[in-house]
Formats: C-alpha cells, structure tokens, sequence
C-alpha cells in the first residue's frame, strides 16, 4: 500500500490493487466499497477506514452517538 | 474505449454493461463519457439471466473487469471473441456493444464541438459550476422537508433458495440540507439472487427523492451531495463478493425506493406515494428458433399498478419504479419470440389498492408454449402485500403458475417442479401446450377510501377497474347516491 504523509486526523492509503486478490475494503461509516483510496483514522486506538475525512467525522459525532 | 459489467467493480448486475470512452483534447484527457445497457443474454446458467436461484455471481453471466474492448480506436479482437463465445446470442450482443459505441462517438462530438465554440477553460467552469447548482437545489429541497428521525421496514419475501424473508429496515434523518438513509439492521445477505451492491442501494434512495423533489434540478453528482447512505457489508443492501446480485437491481431496488416513500409518509404526506407492485417482474426464457434453429434468449418485464397519490390514481400496468421499460406489443413478442402465444392480456379488476386515491391495476398474461422454451422467473410481490398509506388498502399480490399440456388445473411452480419459491427459480423446460399464467401486482392505496369521490367509484366501475362487490366493500359505495349508475 502506498501512503501519503500523516496529518494531525488521518492519513490516504492508496491499496494496491490485485485481481488475483479480490478482497474488498469497506468505509467504517457508510460501507461503501473503497474504490481508489481511503482515509484511515486511528480513534481509541483502533484504525479505521472511511471514503474520506467527512465520514470520519460523521463516524465520531453521528455513529458513534447514535449507536453507542 | 473501456467495457465492464462485474457488479463488485461498479456495475449494477451482470447483464448491465458500461462503455467509458475517454474525450481528448490538445493531447490530454478532458473528460469521460459513458453509457450502460442491459444485455439481453449475458451468458448465465439459464438463457437471459436473472436466474433466480443463482448462489454465486458467476452463475449470472460472464464476469468483465474493465478491459478495453477498443484501442486507440481499433477493436481489440480477443475481447471480442472472449464475449462472443459467451453470450447464447452473439448477434445481438455486437450489434448492442456497436449502438453503445455509436453513441460515444457522437457523445464526444457533441463535447468536442462545445469546447471548440467556448473554449476548453468556460466548459470546465460551466460543468462544475452545473454541480454546485444541483447540489444547491437539492439541498434546498431538502431543507423544505421537516427535520426528524423517520423509519420503516419492509421485506424481500423470499431468495429462491430459502423459503424465508429478508427484512430491510430504514432509519430515514433529515437534518436541514442533509439526508442520513441507513439500513442497519438490515437481513445478512441471501444465498439467492436478490442482493443489492451498495451502487444499487444508493441509486435507489436518489430515485427516492427525485420523485420528491423539483424535476429540473440538473442529474449530476452535485444533486446526490447532501445524502450519506449506510448500508452495512454482508447484507441484503450491500452484499459482499461472490453474493448473487441480479435481483438487486430489478426487486431490492424499487422495494428501497418505496421504503423512502413510507418512511415520509406523515412528514410529507402531499409529495408522498403509496407502495408500487415493486417487481419488474422479470420472467426469461430462450432456446433454440424452430424456423432457423438460432438460439434466442428474451427478459420479458411486465408492468405493475403504481401507488395513489394525492390528486390521482397509481398508474395501470407500468415497469415498476426504477425501470425503464416499455411495454412489449403483443404482436412484437409473438413474432421475435416463437416459443409462446399470448392466449390474454388484461388489467386485473381490484388489484388496485382502495384509497382515496386509488392504486394502479396490476394484470394478467396467460401463454401457451409453442416450442420447447426454457424459462426463468425472478417475481416478487407475490407474498408480501404492496403497502398503502394513510388509510389506504394494499394492492393485490401477484403470482406465477403452470398448467401441463391436457391439464386441467394451474398450479404452483412449487407443486408442479418443486421449486423452492413460487416466483424465484430458473432454467425450467416447457413444452408445446404447456400454459403459463402471470398476474401483476397493483399498487397501493393512499388515504381512506371512504373519502373517494363516488363519481369515481362509478366510474371505476363502469370502466371495469373495480367491480360492485369491492366498491361496496372497500368503499361503502351505494349505486345511484352520486347520480351515476354504477
């Protein structure tokens, strides 16, 4: 996997893509399948994956809420 | 010029192929264009697809990631034999794949000439300021609905392979200019065929709130912004790899794009819509022409009622609400297809669900086979009611059933091959003077049928959409007490 530098709330990984592998990669918020890239998030210590930094956040302050 | 179908790579189900040409400009690419069809034989276990008791995806058809089928504006010959070899019907898949390339041609003319009148900098601008429009409108149409938590549940009554439901729950939040659609809680994923990719679940709450909201917004990326749709891996609305799907697209779908419609029942009642008979019905069959021998393969849909709505009655007999199809002409399906006749072909009296606003009729079809034909089904609606609201009444179920040559009695699929659903099951062979009896499901009702205009009644009546009995009924309609004779 290829990774961008980290920022203060996540970093991109860019997965490497495999057709002999089809292993899928799901956003922790929405479920969606990660097509491309994804944000990863470390929150209470447990990585996370989400399409972007705005599921990341919907993901603390809605999910995490909601479902508690 | 790029082609794949593989619903666990962005398509909606395996029949379902996607052409990407890229648009170059002064040496780099400006833009995509990009078509989908559905084939008509996609190289399934049974002729046409959607055999409805596929366990895994790659009984659906043939599996294409995207592979470039043209380079540099040449075909690429072994794509083509890979896919040819595959489908029951090469013919008519190459003659298909070269409408979809036609219009990406002029798709990239028509985009080539706009850059060539404005210039390549006011079409880039021009295009991304048409999403901030969109998803401005959208947004705006969103504020307009009441904030609040809404939820509702409906069901998918059976995979073909297990005579169980699957239940999908929605939990519907509007918050201002924004749209929360989850589905957790949903049912894990079926064995059979009738799993939704998270694309197909997607599309189908969008299909929602196009129906609500003004019809001009511009259809771009921008006017899906405001909506986050959860929809949990490994169930029935975003199943995981190598979970059939081809039900997704033509049954989950529209059951989905009704569950918005109920949930937002009492915030919006004026812009709401009672449950459609939510089944394209899909009913394949293929074999072999007795006049030429040629294999042929046919996904016949059949119409559904649509739900009332305030103002006016469900629709008769239209492709359920995420289709796109017409009705296919009785003359046209005898002539193409020489394996049936078409014995009827009517509106089902009281299938419509009573109502204020009354729900479309479903129907019926009967046909008697001609020639050996195999035949698949993938229905739905036939256990599980289409919903009205407000007070309306459900709308009449449908159903699918067989008569043997010299019989005298329909009976069930499951009676009669034992099949493990009565409308999910496929590559079944029919002979000559065997029947087969199809009835729609109508639509659902909206509002108190006691609150219908009587002159409505009797004109349901003398039209034949209702008879007296249900009038009566459902409608506490006595003849003659609104001056017409019903």
């Amino acid at each position: 996997m290829a990774e961008s530098a980290p920022t203060a709330n996540g970093e991109w990984i860019t997965p490497d893509v495999s057709y002999v592998d089809p292993q899928r990669i799901f956003c922790d918020l929405c479920g969606r399948p990660i097509a491309r890239r994804f944000w990863r998030v470390t929150i209470d210590g447990e990585q996370h994956t989400f399409c972007d930094p705005e599921h990341a956040d919907l993901f603390r302050t809605w999910a995490e809420p909601t479902y508690e | 010029m790029l082609l794949h179908n593989d619903p666990y790579r962005g398509s909606g189900h395996v029949p379902e192929h996607m052409m990407l040409k890229p648009i170059f400009y002064e040496g780099r690419i400006v833009a995509f264009v990009a078509n989908v069809a559905h084939m008509s034989e996609p190289g399934a276990k049974t002729p046409g697809g959607l055999s409805g008791d596929a366990t895994e995806v790659f009984q659906e058809g043939l599996l294409l990631p995207p592979v470039k089928i043209k380079r540099r504006g040449e075909d690429v010959p072994d794509i083509w034999k890979i896919i040819l070899a595959n489908h029951r019907t090469p013919k008519v898949t190459y003659g298909d794949f070269r409408a979809m390339m036609a219009s990406l041609d002029l798709a990239e003319a028509r985009i080539l000439e706009l850059i060539a009148a404005h210039g390549i900098d006011l079409v880039n601008a021009a295009t991304a300021e048409l999403l901030t429009i969109a998803e401005a409108r959208m947004k705006a149409e969103i504020a307009g609905i009441p904030n609040g938590v809404y939820h509702f549940e409906d069901v998918i009554e059976d995979d073909g392979i297990t005579d169980r439901p699957y239940p999908i729950l929605l939990r519907l939040e509007i918050q201002d200019e924004r749209v929360i659609a989850d589905f957790t809680g949903s049912a894990p994923q079926a064995i059979g065929p009738v799993n939704a990719i998270y694309a197909v679940t997607a599309s189908a709450v969008y299909n929602a709130f196009l129906h609500l909201t003004d019809p001009t917004i511009p259809r771009n990326e921008g006017c899906y912004r405001p909506f986050v749709i959860i929809a949990p891996p490994g169930t029935i609305v975003n199943c995981t790899f190598p979970a059939p799907v081809a039900g997704g697209n033509t049954e989950t779908s529209p059951r989905i794009t009704d569950m918005i419609f109920g949930a937002l029942a009492g915030a919006i009642p004026d812009r709401i819509v009672a449950a459609c008979g939510g089944t394209s019905s899909p009913f394949l069959f293929g074999g072999a022409d007795p006049r030429t021998g040629e294999l042929y393969a046919h996904f016949h849909f059949e119409g559904v009622g649509w739900g009332g709505r305030v103002g006016l009655d469900g629709n008769n007999m239209v492709v359920t609400i995420n289709g796109n199809c017409r009705n296919t002409p009785v003359e046209v399906f005898e002539t193409r297809y020489p394996s049936f006749l078409i014995d009827a072909y009517r509106l089902t009296p009281d299938s419509g669900g009573p109502g204020q606003w009354r729900g479309g009729l479903g129907g019926e079809r009967i046909l008697t086979v001609t020639a050996d034909v195999t035949v698949s089904a993938l229905l739905n609606r036939m256990k599980a009611d289409p919903w009205g609201v407000l007070g309306g009444g459900n709308g009449a179920r449908g159903g699918i059933w067989i008569k043997r040559a010299g019989g005298e009695t329909w009976k069930t699929f499951v009676e009669q091959f034992g099949t493990a659903s009565p409308s999910k099951f496929s590559g079944i062979l029919l002979h000559p003077g065997d029947q087969v009896r199809i009835t729609m499901p109508g639509g659902g009702g909206y509002g108190d049928p006691h609150d219908r205009d009587p002159a409505m009644v009797a004109a349901d009546i003398a039209n034949g959409f209702v008879t007296a009995g249900q009038a009566r009924l459902a409608y506490g309609y006595e003849s003659g007490k609104e001056g017409a004779d019903g």
